[in-house]
């Protein structure tokens, strides 16, 4: 009896007690931002005091690496791992800047169909009881890839940006979630224009809600700085003055379950402002989102 | 002068309204209602044996459907099925 509590007083201190939340970051489609949202929200919330494990199951085609400027520290990877190649630990490398960040790199050289959907399951469990949150980087696509990245998660962050591609192949991924019983997934909606929005000549929150019926986490606005970040390996959430680092910043918030309200992204709309709206050269001037 | 031209620019701008987001929302609204009707080969299997049941219950049929299958029109989906009935039982028959 004594034993057994002893034992359950070592495992809270070990921290073998906690259960982190594993959560998915898909879109269907390809190239609408969810490598850069992965890494912008895992560094948001390792910012915030929790200790973060991003993985990229992107199996041969590894990138959540360079996104995080982390490329060059890579010994195993995600395959290593679950082979048993090398100890957990050895495969998570630790990021630069936030010393509660680590990484689980995707093999570069194997394909999708070297792990199971069980493999994940089973690495996501052991890395629950150690960190706070899991952040499931997923492939682009409906095949193996993405089967193997749902497989652990129960929840899921749907990235799309206002493009009518973009949200079909989100409503796709709605529903493969709910089949695979990942229900209430949230919405991100990368690359917002707020000029075009203003204009009527791109879709708003509004529109989108209405055709995916899902809940908005956020709208992250177009932003040259992001790009530059990203250049340099270091996910644009650090950069106090980016627009879209702000954006990661209040969906990290609502993420962590702080109720923080969605902004409208109007463009600045000063005396100067409109002159140059008229004129159309009022790019990239954005108020916070 | 300057009123024409603000005019001239709030004109253009309608019209590209009407051209982009309205015509995106569109699509998007006809598109995803089909792509929400595709039915997967396993869901139409176990609708066409509950459906034979159903139908065995009343008449006596053929094992195979000749046709079962999901047709689109513009705005509306249909079920179409066939199937051959070898045999009306007397009490399905009205008097």
């Amino acid at each position: 009896m004594l034993r057994h509590m002893l034992g359950d007083l070592r495992g809270i201190a070990e921290g073998h007690y906690m259960t982190g939340r594993t959560i998915v970051i898909t879109s269907g489609k390809g190239g609408v931002g969810k490598t850069t949202t992965t890494a912008n929200l895992g560094t948001g919330l390792a910012m915030r005091g929790h200790r973060v494990v991003v993985i990229d199951t992107d199996i041969g085609l590894r990138n959540l690496d360079v996104v995080m400027g982390l490329e060059n520290r890579i010994v195993y990877d995600l395959v290593d791992i679950i082979e048993g190649n090398c100890k957990m630990h050895q495969g998570m490398i630790k990021d630069k800047n936030h010393p509660d960040l680590y990484l689980i790199p995707a093999a570069q050289t194997r394909d999708k169909n070297c792990i199971t959907e069980e493999q994940v399951k089973e690495l996501c469990q052991k890395l629950e009881s150690e960190f706070d949150y899991v952040l499931i980087d997923c492939p682009a696509g409906i095949e193996q890839g993405f089967r193997n990245a749902i497989a652990a998660a129960k929840e899921a962050i749907i990235v799309t940006t206002p493009e009518v591609s973009a949200i079909r192949d989100a409503d796709r991924v709605i529903g493969l979630l709910a089949a695979a019983d990942v229900h209430n997934p949230k919405l991100i909606i990368n690359r917002v224009r707020p000029g075009m929005v203003k204009r009527g000549e791109m879709m708003d929150k509004d529109d989108i809600i209405d055709l995916l019926a899902i809940e908005v986490l956020g709208m992250v606005p177009a932003d040259d700085r992001l790009i530059t970040a990203t250049n340099q390996g270091t996910p644009v959430i650090n950069d106090k003055r980016a627009v879209s680092g702000a954006a990661f910043s209040r969906i990290t918030a609502r993420i962590d379950g702080d109720d923080v309200p969605l902004m409208d992204l109007d463009p600045k709309t000063g005396i100067m402002g409109k002159v140059k709206e008229i004129m159309g050269i009022n790019r990239g001037a954005y108020s916070h989102a | 002068m300057r009123e024409l031209i603000k005019w001239v620019i709030s004109k253009r701008d309608q019209t590209r309204i009407v051209a982009s987001k309205i015509a995106a929302r569109e699509r998007l609204q006809m598109v995803l209602m089909r792509d929400r009707m595709e039915i997967s080969p396993d869901i139409m299997d176990a609708l066409k044996t509950d459906m034979k049941d159903v139908m065995s219950r009343y008449l006596v049929v053929e094992d195979e459907f000749q046709e079962f299958a999901i047709h689109r029109s513009e705005e509306s989906v249909f079920l179409v099925s066939n199937i051959l009935v070898k045999e009306l039982p007397r009490n399905t028959v009205t008097t």
